[in-house]
């Protein structure tokens, strides 16, 4: 089921209002049979995958508790192979298959492709990796095996975070799932407008710049190099508001319950270096990466050049996650080539800055990392849309050629940006709203204004999410991950 | 929660009133609405109700009503003929319940779907929401409860076609305002076609790519009709729906697909294939299935050499 879809709108303020209604020892069921129910909408057969991966870390968790030494470790790589084969079988067969026979082709060897025509199960990478939080940190000691069956498998499964995260840990979600949540006025209201804020952000934002990005990364040689310069700074916001919105509504339906889940966004785009953007942006799956195979490789505990390996790989495998295609793993690389540059010329950026007197100067120094950071985030996102990377280099090519803006630049940029205006707009709305948070929390700021001018805002907000929304059942585009 | 219930029912309410106005003020406006395009609707129930059998029904999309000449049609096939079609986003299922009640025996209804129909369109778009605000007692034709979702769903995106359209102005787009008052006396639009072409030949966007998002659910529709209208001794058949050689080439993997399950499985008569009805882009007006006055009459004359096989 997608949050943005007619079904959802009916499915959750039932599933909610039984939820406070139910006595609190049946709320877990409920939820369990809601968020299978939310699950089986795609494809109901692929429940058996959650099954089956719920059934075989309930069971590895508690015999890595009772367990030591080898067979500890044994049950633990069972579990990691369990899912991760699971992911492996799904989301990459086909890929390598696709690559032994480019490979097997350029040796002039006969193999024979064989590819499965299956569907990847939505969310699979989201609800594989969090389930093995759970057996990591029981094997680390750091959480105690879960006995409750259901209450484990609605933590796999709890339906606001089942398809596309965050990627909750243990510690944080299945103490909840036991505590007895009231309904509270304050609380409710403030999950409804988050999940509000998160539509708009999904359906006026993102699905709008869509409209405009798709058919330019679809068919890039058919587009001078202003409209896919444009496309690619939009891209970065439509994915940053598809995603964060799908996060923020599942953050609100998940609070309106009672739960709290973690935070997986922080105004990215205002990072001021790469390191910085990774702390602010999909929080759940870096810090992930960075506790269970930056920190198991060594981290930074090792000497400098395996520091720095460490570093590279986590984002090579990062990339993969995100997608079977190598743009993927192009993308990720990118990352890893960035920070390993950060490293290498902190020294020299240092004294740059200080030779330009701006090192002192915080009000010109940090628009200008913001800037820079920006742009090299938004130059990666052309790996990670590009349909491959013969695309991509196309773009790059395109966009950095001299051609690419020859005749009347001007008006031609003027009439790519009047064909994205809402969502140009919206993005000027969305960057005053994430400015403004620097301050203070948005929630706080509303709170504090008069009652008119809050509904009013409530008021433009609805409007415009159903005036200038986009509802055609658009995927968020984390769902193919 | 009492009162969380009060404030969503008050914002609920500020919300319906406001999209209310909307509705209202953008079907006031001279090409909308009751005096709009879709409104064609209403004439052509009437036509259909007072066109006396054995007729000639043709169901379908905009392809008929800015495609086809249906006066050459009746004067080739001595034969009444009544255009019904007005727009393919009411759906399969719509169209073809719009004429279940008034066949006849001796009629014969051609069904000429765009492809659309086949591959997630089959119980119709915003476009259907619109068509029932304006015809109301077509809330007759949803029997399925696929169609009432669609409607429910849908309505969201009506409403917010109309407010974009009303800043905008209606029906001008074309430099020129097709609306009710268009349609001559067969249902035929007429005032475009003299009109330059200006059609864009890009992917109809069927199916994701790499897939064939056929919709199995379409072919058993269109046989249930037939089974329906042969009680009522009435033909059934389905033509295909005219498009640029260029669109074809595009997506001939989808077209070609939907032609063989089609084929496969129809309990009625299918005359030709998608390939006889290509037309160099030059016939086509401002979208690959509204024709000029060339185009037009090229496929009209195919169509007729069609019936005469089976008339």
């Amino acid at each position: 089921m997608l949050f943005n879809s007619f079904q959802f709108f009916v499915f959750f303020p039932i599933v909610t209002l039984a939820f406070f209604v139910l006595p609190h020892r049946y709320r877990w069921i409920w939820l369990l049979v809601a968020s299978c129910y939310f699950y089986m909408v795609f494809v109901p057969a692929y429940i058996l995958i959650l099954f089956f991966t719920i059934g075989v870390d309930y069971a590895v968790g508690i015999l890595i508790e009772n367990a030591e030494g080898r067979r500890k470790r044994l049950l633990l790589v069972a579990s990691i192979l369990g899912n991760i084969g699971v992911l492996g079988f799904f989301k990459y067969f086909n890929f390598v298959q696709m690559n032994l026979a480019g490979m097997a082709a350029a040796l002039d060897w006969n193999y024979p492709i064989q590819l499965l025509n299956i569907a990847l199960p939505l969310g699979l990478s989201f609800h594989t990796f969090r389930s093995l939080s759970y057996t990591i940190e029981v094997y680390r000691g750091n959480f105690q095996a879960e006995r409750h069956l259901g209450l484990f498998a609605l933590y796999v499964m709890f339906y606001p975070e089942l398809v596309a995260g965050p990627i909750e840990r243990p510690q944080n979600l299945l103490p909840q799932l036991r505590e007895r949540h009231e309904f509270d006025y304050e609380r409710v209201t403030d999950g409804l407008k988050l999940m509000a804020w998160g539509f708009f952000k999904k359906l006026v934002i993102a699905d709008r710049l869509a409209d405009f990005v798709n058919p330019i990364y679809n068919q890039p040689a058919a587009y001078p190099g202003v409209a896919l310069a444009l496309a690619t700074i939009l891209f970065a916001y439509q994915i940053y508001c598809d995603f964060s919105g799908y996060t923020d509504i599942a953050t609100g339906a998940a609070q309106v319950m009672g739960f709290k889940l973690m935070r997986n966004f922080q105004r990215p785009y205002f990072a001021i270096s790469i390191a910085d953007f990774w702390r602010r942006w999909h929080i759940s799956l870096s810090t992930w990466f960075r506790d269970y195979l930056y920190v198991p490789l060594g981290g930074n505990r090792v000497p400098k050049w395996r520091w720095q390996l460490n570093l590279f790989i986590t984002f090579l495998v990062s990339g993969l996650w995100h997608g079977a295609n190598w743009t993927f793993v192009a993308w990720g690389a990118l990352h890893g080539l960035y920070l390993l540059l950060s490293i290498w010329t902190s020294g020299i950026r240092m004294r740059m800055s200080r030779v330009l007197g701006i090192d002192s100067s915080l009000d010109l120094l940090r628009p200008l990392q913001v800037v820079a950071t920006f742009s090299l985030v938004s130059f990666a996102w052309i790996f990670f849309r590009a349909s491959t990377i013969q695309d991509a280099f196309l773009i790059i090519q395109h966009i950095f050629s001299p051609s690419g803006y020859s005749g009347t630049i001007g008006e031609t940029l003027l009439t790519y940006l009047n064909m994205s205006k809402v969502g140009i707009v919206s993005i000027m709305i969305l960057s005053i709203a994430e400015l403004a948070q620097a301050r203070a929390s948005l929630r706080v700021m509303v709170r504090s204004q008069p009652a008119w001018l809050r509904w009013a805002a409530y008021y433009v907000l609805v409007m415009s999410i159903l005036l200038l929304g986009k509802f055609s059942d658009q995927r968020f585009i984390y769902f193919q991950f | 929660m009492i009162k969380l219930l009060g404030r969503i029912c008050l914002l609920s309410g500020m919300v319906a009133i406001s999209w209310l106005l909307v509705i209202v003020l953008a079907n006031s406006q001279s090409n909308s609405g009751s005096k709009g395009y879709l409104a064609g609707i209403i004439d052509k129930h009437r036509l259909l109700g007072e066109t006396s059998p054995p007729r000639i029904i043709l169901v379908g999309g905009s392809n008929l009503a800015l495609g086809l000449d249906s006066g050459m049609v009746h004067r080739e096939m001595s034969t009444n003929v009544v255009n019904m079609g007005v727009n393919a986003g009411v759906g399969l299922k719509f169209m073809l319940n719009e004429v279940r009640s008034a066949l006849r025996s001796g009629d014969t209804v051609i069904i000429i779907p765009e492809y659309e129909q086949f591959y997630g369109y089959r119980n119709g778009g915003t476009t259907l929401v619109e068509t029932l605000s304006i015809y109301p007692e077509g809330i007759r034709y949803l029997d399925s409860a696929d169609q009432w979702l669609m409607v429910v769903s849908q309505f969201p995106g009506y409403a917010q076609g109309l407010f974009l359209r009303f800043f905008k102005g209606f029906g001008t787009a074309n430099g020129f305002a097709i609306n009710r008052s268009s349609y001559n006396e067969y249902g035929d639009i007429t005032a475009h076609l003299d009109q330059p072409s200006r059609v864009k030949v890009a992917d109809l966007g069927l199916s994701r790519p790499g897939k064939l998002d056929f919709d199995d659910e379409a072919v058993s529709i269109l046989n249930e009709f037939a089974r329906f209208a042969r009680t009522r001794e009435a033909k059934f058949l389905l033509i295909f729906p005219p498009l640029p050689a260029a669109q074809y080439d595009i997506n001939r993997e989808q077209i070609e697909y939907a032609y063989a399950r089609i084929k496969g499985e129809a309990e009625f008569a299918v005359l030709g294939s998608p390939r006889d009805y290509l037309f160099p882009t030059s016939y086509f007006f401002d979208t690959v299935y509204h024709l000029n006055r060339q185009g037009r009459a090229a496929r009209t004359e195919k169509l007729i050499d069609a019936l005469k096989t089976v008339h």
